[in-house]
Order: C-alpha cells, then sequence, then structure tokens
C-alpha cells in the first residue's frame, strides 16, 4: 500500500480557493433560456385561477407551465408519493412552486414570477407539531397527519422503572437548520434531437434526479442522462431536493426544444428548499444507584412539512439512535413524522439523529449528576462494547471503539472528574454513535457500482455514481484505485458523476460513499489486476500468485519490470483492462412490529468534549476548545478525515449556540438570509482537537467506515452539558443562546 | 455594479449638482446600500453618484481643539488613527469591533450614520461626542447636532439632494468606551450597546454622556442615568444604582436578535462594564 491511509491533498483545493472550478450557475449553452419559479404566498390554500395568458404575453416570456403541462407523473418520487412537481388544486406551504415561468434571461424570469397574479382562497393552516398530529378537522396528509410511525419495544419498560433509583422526565425542543451550503440550487435541463434530456447541476443523487425526471416527463431511462457539476456543498440539502429543481428546469426545456437554466437566488434558497426537522421530545430514563441504565421511553416527533420527502426514513434513524450508544434491556421508542403546513424538511448531516442525541445526551448527563456521579463513569458503565446489544437487538460483533474514542478525548485533554476550574468554566461530553450506511431503511438501494479504464498510457480512468460534495470523495477514491492497480496517485483521474457511465448506484448520502464506492471499485480493479497479474507472469516466467504490485513496478523476487510495461503489453495484445466493480451491502433488517434488527451494517462510534466558559452577566457562551474523536474503522485520508470533524464540529456548534431559522404565525420564513440566519464564522471556530481512532470494520475498503455525518451529531449536547457544567442551568431547547441562559440564571 | 452606468463626480459641487438631479442616489462604501439595492429599488434603480472620488471627503482633520472627519473616512481608518485613539476612544472601539476586516475597509462613517439605523455601531459614541454634522446640497451648507439627526429607524432629516459632507467634535482627552453584544464574533449586527464619554476628578466622575444603540428607535441618550452619575464616586452601589436607572431609560423590543427583557438588563451591565475598565468581551 503506498497512498491509502496517508494525508495526500485533495487535488481541487487549490483552485477552490482561488475561486476556480466549474459550478452549476457558471456553464452557458447555445440559445440558453432562464426559468423561474411562481410559488405560493400563502401556507395553505385552494388554487382558483393562475393567469397564464397574461402572463405569456409579457415582454421576454417563452413559456409558462402549469402542472398541466406534464406528460408524465406530477410526482417527486422519494418515498411516498405524495409532492408534487406543481401544486395542482391545493398548496400547502408557503413557498410551493405552483408554475414555471421561462424568458430570455434571468431578471425577467425572476420579476415576472414574483409578481405573478394568482388567486388563491386562502383555508386555516396548521402550523404545530403536536396541534397537526391527529387534527379533527385539517388534513394534510391522511386522516391524522402522520407520514409515519416507528416503535421499538424491547423488555418491560414499565416494570424497570418501578425498580430505578432515579427516573427523570423531560421535554426537549430543536428548531429549524438551514443547510447554509455556499451554492445555491442550479440546474440547467438541456434537450437533444433525438429526444435525450442531459441534466446538468449541482446535486447529491443524481439517480435520484433522473427517476423524477423520466417519471414526470414520461420519459425511459435510456432517455435521461444526468450529471453532476461541481457542487458547493450539500449537507443532505442536495439530496432529494434537486430532484425537484430538474423537473423544474427540464420540462420546460423539453417543451421549448431549448436548454433551460434554473438557479435559485439565496433567499428562495432558504424558503423553499429543505432543512433539518424541528422536533419535540419527551424524554423518561431511569438508573438504578450503581449508574446503570435499566429502561429508557421516548416519544419522538419531528415536523414534516407538508409533503413526506424523506421524513419516513429520516425518523427511522432516528428511532434507531433515539437511546445513544448505550446498553438498555428495557426500551420503549414511538416516533412520528407529522405533516404542518410548513416547508418540507429533509435530509440534513445526522439524518434524524441529532435531534434526538441532544435528548438522549443531555439526559444521560443529568442522570449522572443526580447520581453524583462523574460523566464519564455513568458513560463507562452503559456503553457499548463488542459482544453487546443495541436496543434493535442487534449484536455488536466488531468494529465498536467507542471506549476507545472516549479513553482517548480524556488522556488528549487531561479532563479529571471533579478537576478543578476557573468560575463560569465548564466541561460537557457526549458519546454518540452513527449506523452506517442506509442500513434497514433503504436496503433496496445498498448497492453501487463503478467502472475503471487502465488507458494504454498507463494513465486510468474511474466513475461511479457517487458524487463528491466538499467530502474529498473524489481524492480518497483516487487513493484506492492507485493501490489496487498500482499506479502513482497522480496517474488516476475521476469521471465527473454521470448516471450514463454505472448503473444505478444509489444516493450519496448517509456516509456511504468511501465504503460502497470504495468496495465497487475494489471489485472493478481486482478483475484488471487479474489480467495484468497474468500478462505479468507471462512476462516474468514465474506463477500468478508469487507476484508484487508496488509503486509502478511489478516484481517476482529479485525481478522486476515496470507496470507500465505490463499495461502497453496488454494494449498490444487487445487484452481489455477495463472493468466494472459492482458492490452490494450485507443484508440489513428491521422489523415494523418491534423495532428489532440489525439495522446497520456496521457503526461509526466518537466522543465529544466541549470546554465553554459562561459570562455569569451576560449568558455569553464562549467556546473555548472541543475535542472530538471518532472510529472511523480505518482513515483512508487522516487529513479529510480530521477535515471532516473540524467542518462537522463547526456546524454543530452553530446548531448548538446561534442558529435559529423562525417562521411567523402564517408559516413563512422570517430569516431567509444570512444577515438574519445567523451561523458560525471563521472569527467563531474555537481550537478543534480532531482524533481518529481505528477499530477495523472487515467489509469496507482497508477496513474504513462511513463518518462524514457524525462530527455534527453529538456538538450541541456536549455543549449543553459543558453550560450546565459552568453555571448549573440546563437548556433544553436549541439553540442554548446567552437570552436562554441568562433567563435560566435569572430563575435560579 | 459593473452593469450599471455610475456618475463619477471629482469635486464636491459636481457631485452636490448631480444630486440634485432625479432618481440619483450617492454611493460610498456601499455595504449597506448594496446589500438591498435590488430588493428596494429593483423597480427603477437609481443611478449611483460615486462618492469615492471627493478626495478631501476621506480626511481626518484637526483644526485647534476641533477634529473632523470627512465622511468618507473608513471604519479601518478610524481603528487605526492615533489621534482619534486619544481623542474619541469610543469611537475606535466601535469600529473595531464592527462588520469584519473586509467590511471596515469599505464602510465609512457617513453612511453608517445616513443609514440612520439605531444599531449603526458608530452612531452612539458620537452621541457622546456630541458631535455635529455638516449637510451639503446645492441650496448650501446647514450643520446639524448628531442627535437631530434621526427620526426613526433607517429615517433621517437628510434631504434627497444633501451629502454628510463633515462630522466634528471636540478633542476633549476624556474617558470614553464602547462595549456591544453581538449574536457572534464577528459580522454581526449588535443587540445592544452603550458608550459614554467622562471625565474623572479627584475621584468623582463628571460631564458624563451616556448613549445606547439597538434599544430604541434612534440611538438614544441617558439624561437621567448621566445626571444621577455626574459628581458620584464610583463604587458598587452607585454603579448598581446607575444600572437600575439606565435600564428603565431603554426601550428595547423583541425582534429577530434578541429579547427586550434581555436587552434591557444588558444596557446596565454594559454601563457597569464599561465604567469599571472592562473591555468588550471576545
Ligand atoms: C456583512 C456586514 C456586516 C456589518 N456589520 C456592521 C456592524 O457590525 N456595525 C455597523 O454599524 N454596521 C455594520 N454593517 C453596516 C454597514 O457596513 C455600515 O452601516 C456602514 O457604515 C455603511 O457605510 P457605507 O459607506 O458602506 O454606506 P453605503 O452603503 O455606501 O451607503 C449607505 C446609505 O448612506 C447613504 N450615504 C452614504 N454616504 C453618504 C453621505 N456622505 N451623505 C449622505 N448619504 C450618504 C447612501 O446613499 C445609502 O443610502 C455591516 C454591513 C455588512 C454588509
Amino acid at each position: 500500500m503506498s497512498v491509502v491511509g496517508k494525508r495526500v491533498q485533495r487535488p481541487e483545493s487549490i483552485t477552490r480557493v482561488k475561486g476556480g472550478g466549474l459550478f452549476a450557475d457558471d456553464s452557458k449553452y447555445h440559445g440558453m433560456l432562464h426559468a423561474a419559479v411562481i410559488r405560493s404566498p400563502v401556507a395553505r390554500g385552494i388554487i382558483q385561477c393562475i393567469n397564464t395568458e397574461s402572463i405569456i404575453k409579457k415582454k421576454g416570456i417563452e413559456g409558462v407551465f402549469t402542472c398541466k403541462d406534464i406528460p408524465g407523473k406530477n410526482v417527486i418520487p422519494v418515498v411516498i408519493d405524495d409532492q408534487p412537481l406543481l401544486a395542482e388544486r391545493y398548496v400547502n406551504y408557503v413557498g410551493e412552486p405552483i408554475a414555471v415561468v421561462v424568458a430570455k434571461d434571468r431578471e425577467t424570469a425572476r420579476t415576472v414570477a414574483k409578481n405573478a397574479k394568482l388567486k388563491i382562497k386562502e383555508l386555516p393552516a396548521i402550523l404545530d407539531i403536536l396541534e397537526a398530529r391527529n387534527h379533527p378537522d385539517i388534513h394534510i396528509f391522511g386522516d391524522d397527519n402522520i407520514f409515519k410511525h416507528l416503535k421499538i419495544r424491547r423488555g418491560n419498560p414499565s416494570s424497570a422503572f418501578k425498580k430505578c433509583d432515579i427516573i427523570l422526565e423531560n421535554i426537549y425542543r430543536t428548531p429549524y437548520q438551514e443547510h447554509a451550503y455556499i451554492e445555491p440550487h442550479s440546474v440547467t435541463a438541456i434537450p437533444y434531437p433525438d429526444g435525450t434530456i442531459e441534466v446538468r447541476g449541482c446535486m447529491q443523487c443524481p439517480f435520484y434526479v433522473r427517476e423524477a425526471v423520466t417519471k414526470s416527463l414520461n420519459l425511459p431511462e435510456s432517455k435521461v442522462r444526468v450529471i453532476q457539476s461541481a457542487t458547493g456543498g450539500a449537507f443532505g440539502g442536495k439530496e432529494d431536493v434537486p430532484s425537484l429543481i430538474a423537473c423544474q428546469a427540464a420540462l420546460p426545456a423539453m417543451k421549448l426544444g431549448k436548454p433551460v437554466k434554473l438557479t435559485y437566488d439565496r433567499t428562495e434558497d432558504m424558503i423553499a428548499m429543505s432543512k433539518r426537522h424541528p422536533s419535540w421530545t419527551y424524554y423518561k430514563s431511569g438508573v438504578t444507584r450503581d449508574g446503570i441504565l435499566r429502561a429508557v421511553e421516548v416519544e419522538y416527533i419531528i415536523d414534516g412539512g407538508a409533503y413526506s420527502t424523506l421524513s419516513a426514513v429520516v425518523l427511522f434513524r432516528g428511532t434507531v439512535h433515539a437511546v445513544g450508544p448505550y446498553r438498555c434491556p428495557n426500551v420503549k421508542v414511538d416516533s412520528y413524522a407529522v405533516a404542518t403546513n410548513k416547508v418540507p424538511c429533509g435530509a440534513f448531516r445526522g439524518f434524524g439523529s441529532p435531534q434526538v442525541l441532544f435528548a438522549a445526551e443531555s439526559q444521560m448527563d443529568e442522570l449522572a449528576n443526580r447520581l453524583d456521579m462523574d460523566p464519564v463513569e455513568i458513560r463507562r458503565r452503559n456503553l457499548l462494547r463488542v459482544g453487546d446489544e443495541t436496543i434493535t437487538g442487534q449484536k455488536l460483533k466488531n468494529s465498536v471503539g467507542l471506549e476507545k474514542s472516549l479513553d482517548k478525548v480524556i488522556q488528549v485533554s487531561g479532563w479529571t472528574p471533579g478537576g478543578c476550574k476557573q468560575d463560569g468554566v465548564g466541561y460537557g461530553f457526549s458519546t454518540i454513535f452513527y449506523g452506517v450506511g442506509l442500513g434497514a431503511g433503504g436496503k433496496h438501494m445498498a448497492r453501487t457500482g463503478a467502472r475503471v479504464i487502465v488507458h494504454a498510457d498507463g494513465s486510468v480512468s474511474f466513475s461511479v455514481g457517487t458524487t463528491e460534495l466538499g467530502q474529498g470523495m473524489i481524492t480518497v477514491l483516487s487513493q484506492i484505485v492507485a493501490d489496487e492497480i498500482g499506479v502513482p496517485l497522480e496517474c488516476v483521474d475521476m469521471i465527473p458523476t454521470d448516471t450514463s457511465r454505472v448503473p444505478d448506484s444509489g444516493p450519496t448520502v448517509a456516509s456511504r460513499a468511501t465504503t460502497m464506492s470504495g468496495n465497487a471499485l475494489k471489485d472493478a480493479c481486482t478483475k484488471i489486476r487479474n489480467t495484468l497479474r497474468s500478462e505479468a507472469s507471462e512476462m516474468l516466467g514465474c506463477s500468478l500468485d508469487e507476484i508484487d504490485f508496488d509503486n509502478g513496478l511489478v516484481s517476482n523476487k529479485g525481478d522486476s519490470i515496470p507496470l507500465i510495461e505490463v499495461i502497453k503489453s496488454c494494449s498490444f495484445k487487445r487484452l481489455s483492462l477495463s472493468a466494472e466493480g459492482w458492490h452490494t451491502s450485507p443484508p440489513t433488517t428491521f422489523d415494523d412490529k418491534t423495532g428489532t434488527g440489525d439495522v446497520y451494517v456496521t457503526y461509526a462510534w466518537a466522543t465529544n468534549l466541549a470546554k465553554v466558559k459562561v459570562d455569569r452577566e451576560t449568558g455569553e457562551i464562549n467556546i473555548l476548545k472541543i475535542w472530538s474523536a471518532h472510529d472511523v474503522g480505518k482513515a483512508i485520508n487522516p487529513t479529510l478525515a480530521e477535515g471532516q470533524i473540524e467542518g462537522g464540529v463547526l456546524q454543530g456548534l452553530g446548531y448548538a449556540v446561534m442558529e435559529d431559522m423562525k417562521s411567523d404565525s402564517r408559516g413563512a420564513i422570517i430569516n431567509p438570509e444570512f444577515s438574519t440566519y445567523i451561523i458560525p464564522t471563521a472569527q467563531d471556530q474555537p481550537e478543534i482537537v480532531p482524533l481518529i481512532v481505528e477499530e477495523p470494520y472487515p467489509d469496507g475498503p482497508f477496513g474504513a467506515k462511513g463518518f462524514g455525518e457524525q462530527p455534527l451529531m453529538g456538538i450541541a449536547p456536549a455543549v449543553a452539558n459543558a453550560v450546565f457544567d459552568a453555571v448549573r442551568v440546563r437548556i433544553r431547547e436549541l439553540p442554548v443562546t446567552p437570552e436562554k441562559v441568562w433567563q435560566g440564571l435569572r430563575n435560579k | 455594479m459593473t452593469k450599471y452606468k455610475t456618475i463619477n463626480p471629482t469635486t464636491l459641487d459636481e457631485a452636490l449638482e448631480t444630486l440634485n438631479g432625479c432618481n440619483v442616489m450617492p454611493i460610498a462604501g456601499g455595504t449597506d446600500l448594496l446589500v438591498k439595492f435590488y430588493e428596494v429599488y429593483g423597480k427603477s434603480l437609481p443611478k449611483l453618484v460615486v462618492l469615492d472620488g471627493l478626495i478631501p471627503l476621506h480626511e481626518i482633520k484637526t483644526e485647534n481643539d476641533r477634529i473632523s472627519l470627512g465622511p468618507l473616512v473608513t471604519f479601518s481608518e478610524i481603528e487605526n488613527s492615533p489621534e482619534l485613539r486619544k481623542a474619541a476612544p469610543q469611537l475606535v472601539q466601535a469600529a473595531s469591533v464592527a462588520g469584519s476586516v473586509q467590511i471596515r475597509n469599505r464602510a465609512t462613517i457617513g453612511g453608517n450614520i445616513a443609514n440612520g439605523s439605531p444599531s449603526g455601531d458608530l452612531i452612539p459614541p458620537l452621541y457622546v461626542l456630541n458631535a455635529e454634522l455638516e449637510l451639503s446640497s446645492v441650496n448650501g451648507r446647514r450643520s446639524i447636532p448628531i442627535d437631530k439627526f434621526f427620526k426613526g429607524p433607517g429615517i433621517t432629516v437628510l434631504e434627497k439632494n444633501e451629502l454628510i459632507t463633515s462630522i466634528s467634535f471636540d478633542k476633549t482627552f476624556e474617558n470614553g468606551f464602547f462595549l456591544r453584544l453581538a449574536t457572534r464574533k464577528a459580522l454581526a449586527i449588535s443587540k445592544v450597546s452603550v458608550a459614554a464619554n467622562y471625565s474623572m476628578q479627584n475621584g468623582t466622575i463628571t460631564n458624563v454622556r451616556i448613549a445606547l444603540g439597538a434599544v430604541a428607535p434612534t440611538v438614544i441618550r441617558a439624561p437621567r442615568t448621566e445626571e444621577y452619575l455626574s459628581g458620584k464616586e464610583l463604587n458598587d452601589n452607585v454603579l448598581s444604582t446607575a444600572a437600575k436607572l439606565i435600564k428603565e431609560e431603554a426601550k428595547p423590543i423583541s425582534d429577530i436578535r434578541s429579547i427586550a427583557d434581555y436587552r434591557r438588563e444588558m444596557v446596565g451591565v454594559l454601563l457597569k462594564r464599561g465604567l469599571n475598565g472592562i473591555p468588550q468581551s471576545e
């Protein structure tokens, strides 16, 4: 192995820092038109009239399209097909797309869309999840407004609580979180004379986009080609949503026979695009005096907004992670994704788990306090180890580095229980875990393809179906290919992700790209390696298993020849050095009635420690330092792994202490701009100490498992716990603002 | 900006002449104007009169005991002026916590005043320095004390054809401070701010002027607290009473940035901290 495990630099880094890279909105095509979307101004209503004729007469307008123009199904396929591409009779949230306007230039399209006159009869809306669930009169979804109800039943919590010495019951709330990707959504649809539609844009999941476009335009999959352009951040916000945007561009492109570009402006993007689900959690946990967690009962409700999108699977992850990484023999979890007349929520780094982990880990800290036990000791007594069962009854066979991550944080930070500290300074822990990959919630998609071609000059190209989003996937996969073929890293290039290159490989979500595409590439490389090996054995005159590939050389004992000579010889003999790779995940299960099963193929594990200083007069929280240790199986590229930790921690800090998106009494987002939706800046970044633990996952490439989401997930509870440690104020509603801490201090 | 034609005068007279026309608007650093340009003026974009070429309006001048700043002096220039550091510490402190390096390099004092926001950070310091504004137009010049300039959030007495051409105040070499609270460490608008100017004579405080930002429709003075403090020795009791008084003088609201109760309380906290010489928290 020569580059796997090494700190190689991302090849795009320098270009990006200089502002380079071809992003979706940078490309122009001959005859290209611009689209803009007419949106609902009300949270719930009946569309009475869209005056398309008056719009089409406006100067510069090339067309206006409503649901009536859709040749295929008016639906954005995600999990349940409830979301229309363009509203038909009803609108269900402020910002819901109603029609698409196309003009020669963007300004005209946007102005006309903004000023379009609509006749909509407003209906009473429901905005609050607790009201919406089982609402007697207003039905946004089904007859109870519940997109999904999941449960876990383990042991007998009610009798176990009777034997507990300490029982804590609390309510926790979390708000929206906006992805704040640096690049707003943008897509261009290009029609070809043969009827093919090509879609280029920023996205996480080209195959989702392809499915949506084929269904709405009634085209075969062979006639739709989706290519990802350089994507400026995603964080889940470009998982399901690009399907909608792509269809909004592809419909007019097909109808008008011209390329159509659709780029959202920031405010529109923040009003109408997905966010992290706000949540409400009732959490009851019980321990015996020895600090052993005996029983947990959770009711977890997430606000799905007007359409189900990914809510059912977001809820799934939240449900499975509801107790945190602990053994607990008696568990009852009931979770609900509820419909409200607000913008649909979707995927966001952590996918339904940060909300419930905030509750779970705050609760663990409070239990420790009530027991007069330190927060590390209570965790040690309960955390999962090899051989233990999770709350779904999944027996952990290997790769459980949780305790190692805890030890590492303690060792590096020098934290000691009851250690002496300045007034107002506090430390807070969180220990968490992350089910790697799609798991049983999306197991039908748990496969991925790859193609590798070794060219006659020794350069190598590869294609995968997963996408680069800034996380460094191209680099990591190139490292794997370089080592598997035996060529230097500089010889390897990835072809931009394109649905015509590989079979449907599922989405780039759930921290799955490294493991899934990595394994598929290994499969492809092995096939090529076999051809090279047999050619080399002929050239060196030795048997197949005596050959070593290393550093551009093929050798047998003392004898060696450059790999390039073997490649040339294959080429000369017309042997194929191109291969397709395929990987499917090991099976996963989940029983809906009991909530039991081997839910994820493996888990990643982490410990966070936050050190804060709270100003007792102003309630201001100064984050002094964060230690964050993650068991990633194997860090294919430690620098990029650390980058994930640093970025995730900062995004988690935003969620913890400042990000606060709000909607008004009419369901409209009131702060859809970066001047009012406040996220951390470089100045707000504390010292972050990223720590890597490697407990190899046998089915992962080189032992690696996915963990890109995990760094965000446990930061909020670590900070809330640190604030409590500092000034004995417990905040159970995110974000932990100075205002809330001050109120807490005043009420003491 | 490249897409739209701008007018680039090089003398004040030329600038005032152009501003006397229809649908024109001055632009200094553009850090307020450009943010809302399309949204507010989208329907008929005004022609922008670029002030940058008016060289004399960039100057910081000292004459006898008076300092005058041209409206185009930037936050960075204020932050780095040794003269102002001595003569107007509160103004320097305010300039150095606002925005970010990039914003401070462009944002001007004239723009901060003309924009008329109750959370404009240079305004409370200018209140406590008793600053005078010179307003000029084709019709002539007038002078107005800063506290007569603002009518409400974003509303000022400035006529459409007028420019702020100078901001002046006495050099006092007294004590002063500016403290604020904001949601993050950079690029944040104040939730609440307090500025003061005062002298210490034989252990007692005199000549005290205090102004509050972001807790009323405009920046306001706190006359009752000023009166209470003047002639007092600064001890814990006096500071607590002053903090209580000043809370009653603030008229904050709850909005997206903070809540009224908190803002009111923090006015008192910041006043105490300022008078105790505690610097801006990081
Ligand atoms: C990211 C960001 C962060 C910010 N942070 C802060 C902060 O922390 N504190 C703070 O106080 N402000 C902040 N601001 C606001 C802004 O930077 C300041 O108000 C700045 O002083 C405005 O000056 P300018 O030169 O950029 O004004 P411009 O935008 O050029 O002009 C603002 C208004 O004043 C008018 N104008 C400008 N000069 C004159 C003149 N000489 N006479 C008459 N009218 C004039 C213009 O026509 C316009 O209406 C921030 C802005 C941004 C974008």
